[in-house]
């Protein structure tokens, strides 16, 4: 392990009175406690922090809401030198949390094959609920088959490297200077990358998913391209030199942002997932003119239901004349309608709250990208460093989050009907805020699939054919699919 | 004068058009936004921009887009692209007189008109929303709840449910 020698006393001290100093009100973030942590560590004790968290778990235990924070940071910042302290407790107490926290560790390489063994002796000793579990399991085993989109999340975030995984890296800490290291894992948690710090040396052999040969290595001591060279079996493929100075970090992750599988300058992975060639900014979010049958196509709803947000002023869209009277939302509307459905799927609730709607709506207008999540008490989410707080309250939350809404651009199931991809509705078509007001249109075309369909439907398909000579017909037959299903929605 | 077609208008339709001293391009511009599609129209010198449907009055940037480049919009109260061509060749005479001073104009099927571009501009929470309940449809024998108002031949601004006034358009249209 990187660290030897027990954390000093005064060390402890320290560290303990800055977690229990933290400003619960204000919603503490992984962030913000890791920040009040390492001022003015000198190198010495900065190198011994992780073990003094780990030393001073078992003096938060009275205090659960202290204890889940200390235990988030270690996971959040992947501070493997605190598994040892953190497993013994979830054994001793019995804590589920604790147990699920524990099991991030099980496979860790930092991790002794003792410390390791007794992790996934916790399944045994401590009471979980079958949800629990299977969390556990996911934790621990990468092989694992998620069943539903909750655990598609969580194994994501536990197995980076796997498919699907989120945007991650790899820190060599042999030859780190402390504060340099906790700097830049502090900047790089807050950028949503997820972190894995491998000690100089190795105490299991990680598995592939673990340290997957794509991940961007970040290291200060040359010696660590070659130990990955043979964990791996071939040369590390993205290698970046960590910065000497804190001063550079800044200028660092820039560089390190470009070569991080899944992330992309100033946007969530949610945003970003599966939006290519575009990216969806703000500013295009801000965009669009979708009508009902739209909204309720590509959000995954109905006429109704827009109504009823509408009157009830949850998503109230924008609306114009001429002698008729049209109702026209944006795409961040659109988004946070089908993310409202998606969460009204997945809850399983036939009731859900229509005020959740206003509230994703500002998210999604929001410059700062927030990964969303749901209780199941209905309660709205965002991630913040790694940490699930409350939408209103900024509290950290620590009941099972329902979903993580990386999904939201990808088609979902929904009671009758399914809802289709987003970006992509079909084969042939796509949408765009700043195309046709954001309705599904043929790629690489500018047809709507909507002005296909009406042709269709009132002249038929060879007079379609005759009016679009330059269309393919599978094309046409594929947007005419969309296109109907559009102008039936009720 | 010269109007640009977005190609949502059919291709052949657009290449039969006629009119003395028109002349109708329909955009092969596969790839551009709508609001790249005003502003490069305006620098190829046509008078407006005809988009099939009314999405593009709903959209602020474009109508800026439109102001700013000195160029109108043209937009139809049809969703269909074949009634859309027909609209606009029925009002040709009407658009000589709009063309290139409006911004913003509605073709229906009888008569093109004129909006207001700051009208449309206004912020979303002016609109007169889904705020007032309207109640049941207007058609007698229909429970379904009012939520679009349809205008009658005779001038009057009636409520119905989505499917009867689509129905009652689609008759007065005609």
């Amino acid at each position: 392990m990187a660290t030897v020698t027990p954390p000093s006393p005064t060390l402890s001290l320290a560290t303990l009175s800055s977690i229990i100093r933290v400003d619960r009100k204000a919603g503490a973030s992984v962030a913000s406690t890791w920040a009040a942590l390492t001022q003015g560590l000198s190198g010495r004790a900065a190198g011994q922090l992780p073990a003094a968290i780990g030393g001073v778990l078992p003096l938060l235990e009275a205090d659960r809401e202290l204890l889940l924070l200390a235990t988030d940071l270690c996971v959040a910042l992947d501070l493997f030198e605190a598994a040892p302290a953190l497993t013994s407790l979830a054994g001793r107490s019995r804590n589920a949390h604790l147990a699920l926290s524990a099991a991030s560790f099980a496979r860790h390489p930092g991790v002794s094959p003792e410390v390791g063994a007794a992790i996934l002796d916790l399944a045994e000793r401590v009471p979980l609920s079958a949800r629990e579990l299977r969390a556990f399991n996911i934790r621990v085993d990468a092989s694992l088959t998620p069943l539903d989109d909750l655990e598609r999340d969580l194994r994501a975030r536990s197995w980076p490297g796997s498919d699907g995984g989120s945007p991650f890296a790899l820190i060599d800490i042999g030859g780190a200077p402390p504060q340099v290291e906790q700097a830049l894992l502090a900047r790089l948690v807050a950028a949503q990358i997820t972190v894995r710090r491998v000690p100089g040396r190795l105490l299991q052999t990680p598995d592939k998913t673990w340290i997957p040969a794509k991940a961007p290595l970040i290291y200060w001591d040359d010696s660590a391209r070659t130990r990955f060279r043979q964990i791996l079996g071939s040369a590390p493929s993205n290698e970046l030199r960590a910065p000497a100075r804190v001063a550079e970090i800044d200028r660092y992750l820039a560089a390190l942002q470009a070569r991080t599988p899944g992330s992309s300058a100033g946007l969530s992975p949610v945003l970003t997932s599966g939006l290519h060639p575009f990216e969806l900014e703000r500013d295009l979010m801000l965009l669009g003119s979708l009508d009902f049958r739209d909204m309720a196509f590509l959000g995954g709803g109905s006429h109704a239901q827009l109504y009823h947000l509408g009157k009830r002023q949850a998503l109230v869209p924008r609306y114009v004349g001429g002698d008729g009277r049209s109702a026209f939302w944006t795409f961040s509307q659109l988004i946070a309608f089908r993310t409202w459905r998606y969460f009204a799927a997945l809850s399983g609730r036939a009731r859900f709250p229509a005020t959740l709607v206003g509230k994703l709506e500002n998210l999604a207008e929001q410059t700062r990208p927030s990964e969303v999540g749901l209780t199941s008490q209905g309660h709205l989410l965002r991630r913040e460093d790694q940490v699930w707080v409350d939408f209103d309250t900024r509290q950290q939350v620590i009941e099972p989050v329902v979903v993580a809404a990386d999904r939201l651009f990808r088609p979902f199931t929904l009671g009758a009907g399914n809802v289709p991809d987003l970006i992509t509705p079909s084969r042939h078509t796509r949408t765009h805020p700043a195309v046709l007001g954001g309705t599904p249109f043929i790629t690489h075309s500018r047809v709507s699939a909507r002005a296909l369909a009406e042709v269709d439907r009132s002249a038929g398909r060879e007079a379609l054919r005759d009016a679009y000579p330059d269309l393919q017909d599978d094309v046409v037959d594929d947007a005419v699919a969309v296109g109907l299903q559009l102008l039936e929605v009720k | 004068m010269k109007l640009l077609l977005e190609p949502s208008f059919p291709k052949t339709e657009v290449s039969l058009l006629r009119g003395k001293n028109w002349s109708f391009v329909r955009s092969e511009a596969a790839d551009k936004t709508d609001a790249e599609l005003i502003v490069s129209a305006a620098a190829e010198g046509f008078a407006a921009v005809g988009f099939v449907g009314r999405q593009a009055i709903a959209r602020p940037e474009l109508i800026r887009a439109a102001i700013d480049a000195k160029i109108s919009i043209l937009v139809t109260e049809t969703g269909n692209p074949l009634e859309a061509i027909r609209y606009l060749e029925k009002n040709l005479g009407r658009l000589r007189k709009l063309l290139p001073e409006k911004r913003l104009i509605l073709l229906q099927s009888n008569q093109a008109v004129e909006l207001d571009p700051e009208e449309m501009l206004e912020q979303r929470e002016a609109w007169p929303l889904f705020l007032v309940d309207h109640g049941l449809c207007a058609r007698q024998e229909c429970q379904e709840k009012a939520t679009d108002a349809v205008q009658t031949p005779k001038g009057k601004v009636e409520w119905y449910c989505q499917e009867h006034a689509e129905e009652l358009r689609a008759k007065r249209d005609k």
